[in-house]
């Protein structure tokens, strides 16, 4: 050996070829290992986002589109009664499909049913020693008037149900300063129903408060 | 924005190869598995949320409940959901207020195999009826019909009541219950000044419900 050559750095001896390609496969796999189960993870966590998203809106959905397409509610199923313009008596029907589910035994409920779109509808019922209350239901859910038989006047409960078209017509038919004897009732829906119910306390007062509820009048207020 | 996962991600599987017929269309999988996992997810929780009653809305005093909204224009869309699955027809607002109880003062379930005792004051109203009905909130009907009015039920002078409810007959104010199944009574004021301001109603102005005993 020379000099010169002992003079030359010592050089770490070059890994071959194969084991550095080796060693960096070995590495790469294991990057890729972990990423692809880093991957796994945030695909498993957003399908789980994705999941509850799309179930929060089918449970949206579904809870909004019950009362549209239900047939069974009160409303669809008594909307043609009362179409001779009396009440017709419920609950005590033998059909249990069209039996109030939930009815009070100790009353009796006279029903009528009403399509604006056939014009306004006046209601009309007789007040008497039972406790009696009227109610108007829409088709789908919700009651936006009710009325008891405090506020009968002479033994009369009057009103008429419409829609806010045939109210506004109505009051620009009225004349400027007459007073107008007739309550208004605006109807959110075109369909619904009107409800008698009268309390019967004992069973003898079972076919008066029938008669009292059968007693109401439903019929063209145009 | 990278490092940020898009919420997307799971649709950016493979899609089929052409050349490859036999390879699974995982994305469109995966899609379909999802979309109907929702489904069911999202239409089972509505039909378990929408039982007897509505998940919101209710009024608690003491043992018994009250949903007030059920009868009104400001109706939630569970209670629409619930009265149009059924022909119900509510107690408006105005007309009078209903107030179930599932419970005993104490919170334990009515259970036909006690005697309880129904006592205290009622509120002022052209007159109330209290029903038994089943677990589901449903009157008892034919030979199991039970029920009282007021003008069934003797007070005292302060205008108290006091009425014995078991299935064994019993002297006094007397209510029928069923013989060793789970019940509900209901309890409704027609016409009463309350109805529109329940909430506020003090607990204490309805009756208690105290079990006396049970059978072993």
């Amino acid at each position: 050996m020379t000099h010169a050559a002992l003079e030359q750095p010592i050089k770490a001896a070059p890994p071959d070829r194969q084991s550095l390609s080796l060693a960096m496969r070995a590495a790469s796999q294991k990057q890729l290992r972990w990423l692809m189960a880093r991957g796994n993870l945030a695909r498993l966590l957003h399908g789980l986002v994705l999941l509850l998203v799309l179930a929060a809106l089918a449970h949206i959905l579904t809870t909004l589109l019950i009362p549209r397409y239900a047939r069974q509610d009160s409303g669809s199923l008594f909307v043609v009664s009362g179409a001779e313009g009396q009440a017709d008596l419920i609950g005590t029907d033998v059909n249990p499909e069209t039996a109030i589910i939930d009815a009070d035994p100790f009353t009796a409920i006279g029903v009528c049913g009403f399509d604006l779109t056939d014009g306004p509808l006046r209601v009309r019922a007789r007040s008497g020693q039972l406790p009696l209350a009227l109610s108007v239901h829409v088709r789908g859910g919700g009651v936006f008037y009710a009325v008891t038989d405090k506020a009968a006047q002479r033994g009369i409960i009057e009103f008429v149900v419409l829609k806010q078209s045939q109210f506004d017509e109505r009051v620009a038919r009225d004349d400027d300063g007459e007073s107008i004897r007739e309550l208004r009732v605006v109807s959110p829906v075109p369909q619904g129903i009107v409800v008698a119910r009268a309390l019967v306390k004992q069973p003898s007062d079972r076919q008066t408060a029938e008669a009292l509820v059968r007693g109401m009048a439903c019929g063209s207020a145009s | 924005m990278a490092g940020v996962p898009s919420l997307f991600a799971p649709l950016t599987l493979p899609r089929r190869s052409r050349l490859d017929p036999v390879r699974p269309d995982l994305r469109t999988r995966y899609l379909i598995v999802l979309v109907l996992a929702a489904l069911a997810a999202g239409i089972g929780s509505t039909w378990a949320v929408l039982g007897e009653k509505p998940p919101v809305g209710a009024v608690k005093l003491g043992p018994w409940q009250s949903f007030p909204r059920l009868g009104s224009a400001d109706i939630d869309p569970y209670g629409r959901a619930i009265l149009a699955r059924g022909p119900h027809l509510p107690l408006a607002t105005g007309e009078g207020i209903q107030l179930n109880a599932a419970t005993d003062s104490a919170g334990a379930t009515l259970s036909g195999s006690c005697r309880y005792r129904i006592s205290g004051t009622t509120l002022p109203s052209r007159g109330w009826t209290l029903v038994v009905a089943n677990g589901a909130s449903r009157p008892l009907t034919g030979t199991d019909a039970a029920g009282l009015t007021d003008a069934d039920v003797l007070t005292d002078e302060a205008g108290k009541l006091s009425i014995t409810a078991s299935p064994q007959v019993s002297s006094g104010n007397w209510l029928r219950l069923p013989q060793q199944a789970r019940f509900e009574l209901i309890l409704r004021f027609y016409d009463t000044p309350v109805s529109s301001s329940i909430s506020q109603l003090d607990p204490a102005a309805l009756p208690r419900i105290d079990r006396l005993a049970c059978e072993a």
